[in-house]
């Protein structure tokens, strides 16, 4: 349940469940069983003998009304994919490349009040039963247009990376809100306590700018941090037992640990921290096995892993990582992010330089993975509760950056995003981008439009999700609130 | 100011509770005892370093240190690396206040065991309890580090015996004498890393000196 606005809390103004994780999820005196809620009382089982049960802040909770979804997985086209280019056919800019018109736009090069034209380079053909323009760009996930909801009509209030990508993860162009992974594991908490509830994956060349601040959970406590996967070796930071230590020694080190720690409790058996810290450690030896199982890919078929473009160098990478994905997601992850593009420039979808060649190295990465992970999920049962969203910071402009050179700016008037399964309707198209997709003109959605269909598939109500910080019940949405984005949901 | 509330009865009172103080007032409003703490992520490092003796208390002031990042944390940089520099390893050794801050790339045991947020001003911190800082203090390339670093420690001030050895650990972790039931119990386990684990004498100080450095009663001020 979220957070009720209490006006009379004891404890520096804050909330009850504040007060909490102040005291380690844990409270300090049965005494205490009149203000706590019995849901709450009953995930406790505080024992003095030392074994007891972990307190988790993560563990489940209910969400206000019947979720669609269950598990979220953004995948995410860091430096801004170009709609004109992908999936926001422009017919009326065919035979125009090279001309100069009148059109507003503002990126990185500032504000401008006129360009040249640049076609695109790629061709566009409708598929599926619904019709949706695709590029030659996605061979293999137009396969998939009946399954998915395209946002044609997206803006976002920067056209700069850093301010851009913390919108669209934390829904302010600050640093230092939680992002959508941690407002998600703090509305839900984890179906798994073995595995972290917020997860986030890097693309092999580096970070995104502003790096940590987009997967912080900002104000909110560190447990709804997200956490660093790898998809190659020891997934986690400090997983892996170190060399020299067998899991025998490891075991036996722990015992005693815990022989010393029950000695220390017996006299403190009010502070229910060094309880929950004595059962974290019995947790941390579980990960150590339950997380490196979850990455396994190995167990998986040859099929199964071409169909996620494993057998094919460009593809491999992003494909482990989705099908990861996949397998948190059946482990009962939240919150999964995948970064397509790191580092700068045209190590990411940032093509302010060569268009073709920069959409194309990076749409042959992840097109074969998108659609095996769509497949996948659906053959598995597990689409229906699963929403896949995509998309990146912002879009690019239909004219060129630069005097020369086919290289997009910045455009976050209108872009394109796409959502699939968790109950949103497939084969539907919603928004529309004037005739050169300069800037969205019907049914023009925000990022927190697109947050808000994210939380309320979820099965929370993002209005009223909030969290007291610094004298306001903060939101995801922002305090004037934002609707979904009813037209794309089953 | 400091002095008058550092002296006053309330002040010292120690942490102890009794049944009929948290039945009155289980969360301590009234300041019947004093609140047991954790300590906070910056001193969980200096106390490390305090107690294998690696601490560097003789330079102050000057710039600020970089303390070693791991890489797969620095990857989530949009330039791995950039902005972290290299210390020396006396230079990283110092106190903790002395580490470079850097909004986006924090020192990821701090962050772990609750340093805050740095876009924002933090009247008070959490204390929160996760399985990450278990996996930290336990497995991080920081405490093995410094683990090896303790038990070199103690084979210098306590020579070969594990009796010695032990009961100086646990001294200058739990800054108070062991019970002879705590020396004996760190000198079997010692004993047996080695005879059931197949640990050599190194590694079996080294892994106990882990352990000393994990106790609750390391992490919790009393």
């Amino acid at each position: 349940m979220t957070q009720p606005n209490i006006q009379n809390s004891s404890f520096c103004g804050r909330t009850r469940r504040e007060f909490l994780w102040e005291t380690g999820a844990g409270f300090t005196g049965l005494a205490l069983s009149g203000l706590l809620d019995s849901d709450f009382l009953s995930r406790q089982a505080v024992a003095a003998d030392g074994k007891t049960k972990f307190v988790n802040p993560l563990a489940p909770k209910d969400p206000h009304f019947d979720p669609k979804a269950t598990s979220v997985i953004f995948l995410y086209m860091y430096g801004g994919p170009s709609h004109i280019d992908t999936f926001d056919y422009k017919p009326a800019m065919k035979g125009m490349d090279g001309k100069t018109i009148d059109v507003k736009t503002f990126g990185r090069g500032g504000r401008k009040a006129k360009g040249r034209i640049v076609e695109t380079p790629w061709n566009f053909k409708q598929h599926g039963d619904c019709g949706q323009w695709v590029s030659d760009l996605f061979p293999n996930f137009a396969t998939c247009v009946d399954d998915v909801a395209f946002l044609h009509s997206m803006t976002a209030d920067s056209p700069i990376h850093g301010s851009a990508m913390l919108m669209m993860n934390s829904g302010k162009i600050v640093s230092g809100s939680p992002c959508l992974g941690s407002w998600v594991n703090y509305g839900l908490g984890t179906q798994n306590e073995n595995l972290p509830g917020f997860v986030v994956m890097l693309d092999p060349r580096g970070g995104p700018i502003s790096g940590a601040k987009n997967w912080s959970a900002g104000y909110m406590p560190a447990s709804f941090q997200a956490t660093i996967m790898r998809s190659q070796g020891s997934p986690i930071l400090n997983l892996k037992r170190p060399d020299g230590i067998s899991d025998s020694m490891q075991r036996r080190l722990l015992d005693a640990l815990r022989a010393y720690n029950n000695e220390h409790q017996v006299r403190r058996v009010d502070n229910s921290d060094l309880a929950a810290r004595i059962a974290s450690y019995e947790l941390a030896y579980k990960m150590q096995s339950s997380a490196p199982e979850a990455t396994d890919l190995a167990s998986e078929t040859k099929e199964t892993q071409a169909a996620y473009g494993l057998d094919r160098k460009e593809s491999s990478y992003f494909g482990r990582q989705c099908l990861m994905a996949r397998r948190l997601v059946e482990r009962g992850v939240r919150f999964i992010q995948v970064y397509s593009g790191g580092n700068h420039n045209d190590a990411n979808w940032d093509a302010h330089g060569d268009l073709k060649r920069n959409h194309d190295i990076h749409a042959l990465e992840t097109d074969k993975p998108i659609a095996g992970l769509i497949k996948d999920l659906k053959q598995r049962g597990l689409f229906e509760k699963t929403m896949i969203v995509w998309g990146g910071e912002f879009g690019r402009q239909p004219t060129a950056e630069y005097a020369k050179g086919t290289g997009r700016d910045h455009n976050s008037y209108g872009f394109t995003m796409w959502m699939a399964g968790g109950g949103i309707r497939g084969g539907v198209s919603v928004g529309k981008t004037d005739e050169l997709g300069s800037a969205a003109v019907e049914d023009r959605f925000h990022v927190r439009n697109l947050h808000a269909t994210v939380l309320n598939q979820m099965g929370l109500d993002p209005n009223r999700l909030s969290y007291f910080f610094n004298g306001l019940d903060q939101k995801l949405v922002g305090v004037e609130g934002a609707e979904p984005i009813r037209q794309i949901m089953a | 100011m400091h002095r008058q509330i550092m002296l006053s009865s309330t002040y010292r009172m120690s942490s102890r509770g009794n049944a009929k103080a948290l039945a009155a007032d289980p969360t301590n409003q009234l300041f019947w005892r004093y609140n047991m703490r954790r300590l906070s992520a910056e001193e969980i490092r200096d106390s490390v370093l305090a107690v294998n003796g690696a601490l560097n208390r003789k330079k102050m002031f000057g710039p600020s240190v970089f303390t070693i990042i791991p890489r797969e944390i620095l990857h989530g940089q949009s330039q791995p690396g950039a902005n972290w520099g290299n210390s020396s390893p006396t230079e990283r050794n110092r106190r903790s206040i002395y580490v470079h801050v850097k909004r986006s790339l924090v020192v990821p045991m701090f962050e772990s065991f609750d340093a805050p947020d740095l876009d924002n001003s933090c009247p008070v911190r959490f204390t929160t309890t996760q399985p990450t800082q278990s996996l930290a203090l336990l497995n991080s390339v920081f405490s093995q580090r410094e683990a090896g670093i303790f038990a070199e420690f103690l084979k210098k001030q306590a020579g070969n015996d594990t009796v010695a050895q032990v009961t100086l650990a646990l001294k200058r972790s739990l800054q108070r004498p062991p019970t002879d039931t705590e020396v004996q119990r760190g000198v079997s386990l010692i004993a047996a890393f080695q005879s059931q684990d197949k640990a050599n004498a190194d590694a079996a100080l080294k892994s106990f000196c882990l352990l000393a450095l994990n106790l609750n009663e390391f992490l919790y001020v009393d």
